[in-house]
């Protein structure tokens, strides 16, 4: 089951006034990913990102949030300190974090920010979690083409080099995510985890985009699919009657009145419902984000639903 | 209080600012193009291109160009703002000549007696002293003392008092005013033509308070008031009547005969036998004043009337050849001393009996007006009708008729005390002691044009830049 936005640890509380449009005035990338993430880690007592490979890999100093069923008990009888047992998975994934960067992305609506803004905060809060967990994590885009920023990394200062190939990205050109994934895929040398933060609109439908994704599971990734999207395109909120375009085909006008046709929304619906099916039921993640939620309750909720679901309460 | 001019151009603006509503709501413009990712799942709705898109700039501009147009159409229609008016007030009308002769505590006392009463029900008081200036000017003062060294010649006339009053009251944002008048009722204070100015000047009554010679020490040969008048072969509606009205004459109507103290008799066109009547009563101490034809038996029975007719001259005919007595010619009327009257007045027919003063000549010097005692009375003739049109819309037409019936009297001594009618045509009795003002306020107040020209053009600036940004 997904998790629904705003469930999270913290929805309803003081991290909810952590909208958007005030992450937008904290101006510095870094300074945002870091709030969110204090935001729904200070409360949360598991990482939503541990693996559960049996290979032992090393050990690593205990970080609040971490599982305490890995504690090194042992160890922490001899040196009285607290270590986690890491394990050959856990150290060595590989996650690509793939941020749909076309001209759709520019769209604003309602929200306080667009949706590559919004998807730059989200990318940002994944990889500062993602690094501090031991993961590598490498930064692509596709806008008219897919650009490889950063390879998969984890080494002091790549989160840096992470936040400022986000904050390069401009909305342009039209790109299809399918093979945005299979170029990613193919960059990855062993199994790792994609992440793609993608409106999920392409021009050949959802059909290549859910080929991809099953080619990616076929190799045993990970796959997340983060969409974002405002609620005027999705239709929950009523659009006046203009003649409406496409940002990536912006010669093709359409003259309607969304607010009007209640089957504009159903349509959208049904769109990223089959989407989500098709996901689900190729083994991937879906979440949906809406660019008017808080960061910290969408975010944070999301993880936390995921950590419970992979690691059930015993 | 707004008021307009030309409440025309009002209206004129109103139908103006409509043009731009009608414009407005006549435009069709294609709606905002729009970015939206989901516009596949849009279905067409073509009845959109077809409806008026509303943008709030293009509400402000509807705004402005409306605005403009009424403000336009009020800057043309000649808008004025006049100060409601409340209130009442008592003003003593001050002569200054006539205060001079008092003294400042004598009218200090007088002006005191006067706001009395004003003073207990609480009104509020104002004294307005006037003069004459050397130069002929009024000059008016609240300082009575600083007034009285401008005093020069001539001396002010009660004209010149109503017209400082009307001013002096109309500037004010009072409701209404009642006036004390403090005068010496003198000769001079009547003048041409006021007693046909004075209602227009002040249509309500003047408490005159006498500084002295009042008509307690009328000399012998002083004009008497007339007491009465009685008009005989005139219309109901004649401008002898209005003009004798203003001399403060009171008309009788003369169905129940002619009373005993009749003071002027006026008959116009007499026949003979009545010609023989007002001759009795003249003996008896009637002034009586003939006018228009008259028969040419009256010249053969009556020494006593100052007119004789040539029996030729009336059979008709071309005036220049029935001889010399012909009365060919007339024209206006010249008096001693005072201004032409009418321009082309027709004389009728004869010459001055021996024994007649001549009163009034034409302009070609033959006699227009001839006067002679009778017993204890006069007898007047004026060889014109007194319903003249050309005469009868002069200014100095009642005053004319004045001299016709003082005609065997002496002129009128400006230092003499006026008379009692000219007393009660001045200071009206018979009108409302107090004034409305708000009607004698002819004035346009403070005129609002050259701020709604302002206005206008500052509109005309928005409407400028909201189009360029519009269309930029």
């Amino acid at each position: 089951m997904n998790p629904t936005p705003g469930d999270g640890p913290h929805s309803g509380d003081a991290a909810e006034l952590l909208s958007p449009d005030v992450l937008e005035r904290l101006g510095d990338l870094d300074l945002i990913a870091r709030t969110i993430v204090r935001g729904f880690v200070s409360g949360a007592h598991r990482s939503p990102f541990l693996g559960s490979g049996d290979d032992f890999s090393r050990h690593r100093s205990y970080q609040q949030g971490d599982d305490v069923r890995r504690l090194d008990w042992r160890l922490y009888g001899r040196t009285d300190r607290l270590y986690v047992r890491l394990f050959q998975e856990d150290s060595n994934l590989q996650s690509f974090i793939v941020v749909d960067s076309s001209a759709s992305m520019g769209f604003v609506g309602d929200g306080p920010v667009s949706k590559l803004r919004y998807a730059q905060f989200v990318a940002a809060a994944l990889a500062h979690v993602m690094l501090r967990t031991g993961d590598a994590v490498g930064l692509a885009s596709f806008g008219s083409d897919t650009s490889f920023h950063l390879p998969p990394r984890n080494r002091p200062g790549h989160l840096h080099d992470v936040l400022l190939g986000l904050q390069r990205l401009r909305p342009l050109g039209s790109g299809s995510p399918a093979q945005a994934l299979d170029e990613v895929g193919s960059a990855l040398r062993r199994r790792g985890r994609v992440v793609l933060i993608s409106d999920c609109l392409a021009d050949e439908g959802i059909g290549p985009l859910l080929s991809a994704v099953s080619r990616l599971r076929a190799r045993r990734d990970e796959v997340i699919v983060l969409r974002v999207a405002s609620r005027l395109e999705l239709g929950e909120v009523a659009g006046e009657a203009a003649r409406y375009y496409d940002p990536e085909r912006p010669h093709r006008l359409i003259s309607a009145v969304p607010g009007a046709d209640p089957t504009f929304r159903e349509r959208v619906s049904a769109y990223y419902d089959e989407l989500r099916g098709g996901l689900e039921e190729g083994g991937a993640e879906y979440a949906p984000f809406t660019t008017d939620q808080p960061l910290v309750s969408a975010i944070g909720g999301w993880l936390m639903a995921r950590a419970r679901r992979e690691r059930p309460a015993p | 209080m707004i008021s307009a001019l030309y409440p025309g151009f009002l209206a004129a603006g109103v139908v103006f600012a409509a043009v731009p509503v009608v414009l407005h709501l006549l435009a069709r413009r294609p709606p905002d193009r729009r970015p939206l990712p989901t516009a596949r799942f849009l279905r067409r709705e073509e009845r959109t291109l077809l409806r008026p898109s509303r943008r709030p700039s293009d509400v402000l501009l509807l705004a402005v160009r409306v605005l403009f147009a009424l403000v336009l159409g009020a800057c043309f229609a000649g808008m004025a703002w006049t100060a409601d008016r409340a209130g009442t007030e008592r003003i003593v009308l001050v002569d200054a000549e006539a205060a001079a002769d008092l003294g400042m505590d004598a009218l200090a006392v007088i002006a005191r007696e006067a706001t009395a009463d004003a003073d207990r029900s609480g009104v509020a008081t104002r004294v307005i002293a006037y003069a004459a200036s050397e130069h002929g000017d009024i000059v008016t003062s609240a300082d009575l003392s600083e007034l009285v060294h401008a005093v020069g010649e001539p001396m002010a006339t009660a004209a010149d008092g109503l017209r400082v009053l009307r001013a002096a009251a109309t500037a004010t944002a009072l409701d209404s005013a009642e006036v004390v008048w403090v005068a010496r009722p003198t000769w001079h204070q009547w003048t041409e033509g006021v007693g046909l100015l004075r209602e227009a000047l002040w249509p309500g009554a003047l408490q005159l308070q006498s500084t002295g010679l009042g008509t307690a020490r009328v000399a012998p040969d002083a004009p008497r008031a007339p007491a009465s008048v009685e008009l005989l072969g005139f219309p109901e509606d004649t401008a002898l009547r209005r003009a004798l009205n203003a001399l403060g004459a009171r008309l009788l109507t003369g169905e129940a005969g002619t009373p005993a103290d009749t003071s002027w008799i006026f008959a116009e066109d007499p026949p003979a036998d009545m010609v023989g009547m007002l001759v009795e009563k003249a003996r008896a101490g009637t002034t009586v004043i003939l006018s228009g034809a008259l028969p040419p038996e009256v010249s053969a029975d009556g020494e006593e009337v100052p007119w004789e007719v040539d029996a030729d001259t009336r059979t008709g005919g071309d005036a220049e050849a029935q001889g010399p007595s012909g009365r060919a010619g007339g024209g206006a009327i010249l008096r001693l001393g005072a201004r032409p009257l009418g321009t082309a007045v027709q004389p009728e027919a004869g010459g001055p009996s021996r024994k007649a003063r001549v009163i009034a000549v034409f302009e070609d010097t033959r006699p227009a007006a001839a006067a002679r005692a009778a017993g204890a009375g006069c007898i007047v003739y004026f060889a014109a009708s007194l319903q003249d049109a050309q005469l009868t819309r002069e200014a100095g037409f009642p005053d004319f008729v004045g001299e016709l019936a003082r005609g065997c009297g002496s002129q009128a001594d400006p230092t003499l005390p006026l008379d009692r009618g000219g007393i009660w045509a001045l200071t009206r009795p018979d009108l409302p002691r107090r004034v409305g003002l708000a009607d004698l306020d002819t004035s346009q107040g403070m005129p609002l044009a050259p701020g709604l020209l302002l206005l206008a053009l500052a509109l005309l600036g928005a409407e400028v830049l909201l189009t360029r940004e519009r269309r930029g």
